[in-house]
């Protein structure tokens, strides 16, 4: 007969290798198996390297080991980098646009606005230094006009698509020159906060500081320099407007985004605008 | 019953229930494996999957332009090879422009598959090897190397040569510079050496399943 301990002490130990064959079973490895079959920690294990950190890498290619120039803001998705800085600035792809651009003493652009279905001629003129004036159509008596010069930001009229405040927030933080030239001229006005992905681009990231009631975050596309997107913010740091920049082409030797697609801070689409022209003019040499 | 079958039935009850309380209480893994400087694992790893088409990245997770090939490669290989069997990739992240372990997470994102293993080696001894098996006077990284479905590792001292790769260095060739396309018109060359049966027939290595 059989003793009652041992099936009770049978029943037990069945229990215990029954539950650890399914926690086996049912194991979620980050790596695949013939990558665990050694060295599979989970974090704040120490690790078992055995030698000293970056001993084998040249000085020349360790720089920065306590991370000084490391950028990184706190958002989830953002990839800390080094040396972002030099780093946009260097970009070899956009050196011939920004020689380009630094001769060019206006450009003058022409389009429409859509927002839902309507649609609304717009004209937008810029000039050296930081000027800008945009003028949309809205009807045969009517129109809105904004612009920005040493006088400050005036605003005539109802805007389509944006409000007041957007439009404002637009023409104040309009700035001329690209990120590449302007962190040549005033490097302390740029914080870089480390890359993210976007669709299908990897950017840089970086904050304008600039005085005033409103401050940009620029996505700089890490291969072509283009912004490709910016977040204006205001001064307290709430979400004004989400700009995204695409249809990058060339224009007598700069680049041009033909479209721009405005959305509110809930990521509703207000307006999109569509270039057909730009006339870029030069200065007398 | 005895006091002493009492504790046995206790001691087997702990037993039975004490482990389904500690997954839970786990920290949760890393997204990476930590490499030893003799890179055993990534050698074990390598050649647990010789008969695939094998890709090898050293690279630097705080560096940008590094990164950026992470992601370039993601659009034009994984992608628009969403887990294919026959490819299997090994990241090594090395301590190059002062990165550190808690640089490894965030940019391991930037390629995720179920076939891609990142590594972080501390050392950067990974990328010395890699110089050595180039001939090359310059210390290696940002590389990125394509092995044949034959290539064995062999000698434990000595990192295979690749089969083909690019870089993203100066004094390197130009010509061999990052091209995310030639990249994956290379990789699509190898993996035509490789039958959708055999990548998943029972000899190949089981996918990471997370």
């Amino acid at each position: 007969m059989t003793d009652p301990r041992n099936s009770l002490l049978t029943c037990a130990a069945l229990l215990t290798l029954a539950w650890a064959a399914w926690s086996s079973a049912n194991a979620q490895p980050t790596i695949n198996e013939a990558a665990t079959s050694k060295t599979r920690d989970v974090a704040g294990d120490p690790a078992p390297a055995n030698g000293a950190y970056a001993s084998e890498v040249p000085q020349e290619a360790i720089d920065n080991q306590d991370q000084s120039t490391l950028a990184v803001d706190k958002e989830d998705q953002t990839i800390p980098v080094a040396e972002e800085v030099d780093f946009v600035k260097n970009n070899s792809f956009r050196k011939p646009f920004e020689e380009s651009l630094k001769s060019v003493a206006k450009v003058d652009y022409y389009g429409t606005r859509y927002v839902d279905c309507e649609h609304y001629p717009l004209e937008v003129h810029t000039a050296r230094p930081n000027q800008v004036s945009l003028l949309m159509k809205k009807g045969d008596s009517s129109q809105f006009e904004g612009s920005r010069s040493q006088q400050g930001v005036k605003i005539r009229g109802t805007p389509e698509g944006l409000g007041v405040e957007e439009e404002r927030a637009l023409l104040a933080t309009f700035d001329f020159d690209t990120p590449v030239l302007e962190l040549e001229k005033n490097p302390h006005a740029f914080k870089p906060l480390g890359m993210q992905k976007l669709t299908g681009i990897l950017a840089w990231k970086l904050q304008v500081d600039r005085p005033g009631s409103y401050y940009r975050i620029l996505y700089v596309d890490s291969h072509y320099g283009d912004i490709v997107r910016f977040l204006l913010m205001n001064a307290q740091g709430a979400h004004i407007l989400d700009v995204a920049l695409h249809d990058y082409r060339e224009v007598e030797g700069i680049r041009v985004p033909f479209s721009i697609d405005y959305r509110g801070a809930d990521g509703t689409l207000l307006a999109s605008d569509r270039l057909e022209r730009v006339a870029v003019t030069r200065t007398r040499s | 019953m005895s006091k002493s079958l009492m504790s046995l039935i206790a001691a087997g009850a702990l037993l039975t229930f004490v482990p389904l309380a500690a997954p839970a209480a786990d920290a949760p893994q890393k997204p990476y494996v930590v490499l030893d400087k003799s890179l055993s694992q990534l050698r074990v790893d390598f050649n647990a999957n010789v008969g695939k088409v094998r890709m090898l990245y050293i690279v630097g997770p705080t560096c940008g332009i590094c990164l950026r090939g992470m992601s370039d490669l993601q659009e034009t290989v994984y992608s628009k090879k969403i887990d294919d069997p026959r490819m299997v990739t090994f990241v090594v992240h090395v301590p190059t422009l002062g990165a550190h372990e808690a640089n490894v997470a965030p940019a391991s994102r930037l390629i995720t598959n179920r076939y891609t293993t990142h590594y972080w080696e501390e050392t950067g001894i990974t990328g010395r090897l890699m110089q050595q098996a180039m001939g090359v006077d310059k210390y290696v990284w940002d590389f990125w190397a394509i092995y044949a479905p034959d290539v064995r590792w062999s000698d434990e001292r000595l990192m295979p040569a690749p089969s083909f790769w690019q870089h993203q260095l100066g004094g390197l060739p130009p010509e061999r510079r990052l091209d995310a396309n030639v990249f994956a018109s290379k990789v699509d060359e190898f993996l035509a050496q490789v039958s959708m049966a055999s990548a998943t027939g029972p000899a190949a290595a089981p996918p990471k399943s997370q």
